[in-house]
């Protein structure tokens, strides 16, 4: 099988890094990364590798962005440049600003924002490494990098990337299937809830298709859900023993 | 006799059931949907039997003062009814604010005896211990009661530190007495 003279499925079925489709990348989350953020995360997930960084919420500057009813959120997503193997331009492009909406709107349904008036959340993301999938990827370490700062939120967010190549839809999707397959279908959800916080599709995707892609998407959201729990709770206890074995 | 509440050993994470409505009631860092009792935070379950309530003790807490919390502040601005202050450290935490976060002292909340003006119990610089009455941004403070005012102050004609002198401060340099609210943890 092939798509744009690119073999991404090969005759076993297998894709071009020997995933099955409905398989995804090997994942490691480390809650509490750095140690000046008030919160961070650190994710892997197949080759990506992205810091995520949250400080707040603290005062607003310029004061006029404040909102007297609810903490204002901004997130800033950046890649470095030597994230992919031709280098980056470190300015700002339109679609790291385009993706820095995405994703705040992505995290912000599951914050409690109006706890916290007059103050912003700070959300500062940086990928360090790049092979397809960066923005839920980035999305899953935020969710993490919140928790661990001690903002109060109705769930953490996992995402996941269902993409299509020649008429198979594949779960996370890697640089090369990214650039070569047929589309594109970014998903964020709350586990706890179900709920869709980020659907973004590029390509065609008959409606089956979509139901199919949501239920692979929500197989592999549920495994990084653990994931970040796992994190979060594996932070927490060593922090605890050693306050324990410090008394 | 009340018993103490009881800490369990879970850890809970934002989103993670930690009861239900028709055994517990609803505590700080949880909200409820559907009749289930979910945590905010990560943190410690912790059950109160007798009041039958279930709290998230916090395992990291956002750096905004709480209610009733010591902060030490720097007096940024004057006005005849309120007066605007830089939150730069917790007391009660042991933590710096950085960058800082604004406040503001009512008149009213300045002290329990009489000052004409705000401009007669603080001056600009002035070093304050206070109590956190909103915690708000801007953060509403009290220095009502005597452990709270001023803690640090420089003159104003010489910006030499001033010492504490009986229940005002005296500038040993340009030998004058300057009237402040005083705590009673003045530094000199």
């Amino acid at each position: 099988m092939r798509s744009n003279n690119v073999v991404l499925i090969n005759e076993e079925g297998l894709r071009v890094d020997g995933r099955r489709p409905n398989e995804m990348r090997p994942f490691k989350i480390i809650a509490g990364y750095l140690s000046n953020a008030d919160g961070s995360a650190y994710i892997e997930l197949g080759r990506n590798k992205i810091v995520a960084a949250v400080y707040g919420p603290r005062e607003v500057h310029p004061k006029y962005l404040a909102l007297p009813h609810r903490a204002t959120v901004r997130c800033r997503y950046s890649m470095a440049p030597f994230s992919v193997e031709e280098r980056k331009s470190p300015g700002r492009s339109r679609r790291e600003i385009e993706l820095s909406k995405v994703i705040r709107e992505a995290l912000e349904p599951a914050i409690f924002v109006e706890e916290y008036p007059r103050t912003v959340i700070d959300i500062f993301i940086q990928v360090l490494e790049a092979d397809g999938g960066t923005r839920t990827a980035s999305i899953t370490a935020a969710s993490v990098a919140l928790a661990d700062a001690g903002i109060p939120m109705r769930d953490l967010v996992a995402a996941i990337a269902v993409g299509k190549a020649s008429d198979t839809l594949l779960l996370d999707l890697n640089g090369i299937e990214d650039q070569y397959g047929d589309g594109d279908m970014p998903i964020a959800i709350m586990p706890r809830y179900n709920l869709v916080t980020l659907f973004q599709a590029d390509g065609i995707f008959a409606p089956e298709e979509i139901e199919e892609a949501l239920k692979m998407a929500r197989e592999a959201i549920y495994k990084l859900y653990e994931g970040q729990k796992e994190a979060l709770k594996r932070k927490y206890l060593k922090i605890r023993e050693e306050v324990l074995s410090s008394e | 006799m009340a018993s103490e509440p009881q800490k369990t050993k879970a850890v809970a994470t934002p989103g993670d059931v930690v009861s239900v409505i028709e055994e517990y009631f609803p505590g700080k860092n949880t909200y409820t949907i559907d009749g289930k009792i979910i945590a905010k935070l990560v943190g410690i379950v912790v059950a109160n039997y007798d009041k039958r309530i279930i709290t998230i003790e916090e395992a990291y807490k956002p750096k905004i003062p709480q209610e009733g919390e010591i902060v030490y502040a720097i007096v940024t601005k004057i006005r005849d009814i309120s007066i605007t202050l830089d939150v730069f450290y917790i007391e009660t935490r042991n933590q710096l604010l950085h960058p800082p976060l604004t406040g503001s002292l009512h008149k009213m909340n300045i002290s329990g005896e009489y000052f004409k003006s705000t401009y007669d119990a603080y001056g600009y610089g002035d070093v304050l211990r206070a109590k956190v009455l909103i915690p708000k941004i801007p953060l509403i403070l009290a220095t009502r009661g005597r452990e709270y005012g001023v803690i640090l102050a420089r003159c104003p004609s010489c910006m030499g530190y001033l010492k504490k002198h009986g229940f005002n401060l005296y500038c040993p340099k340009c030998k004058k007495t300057i009237r402040r609210k005083i705590s009673s943890h003045y530094l000199i």
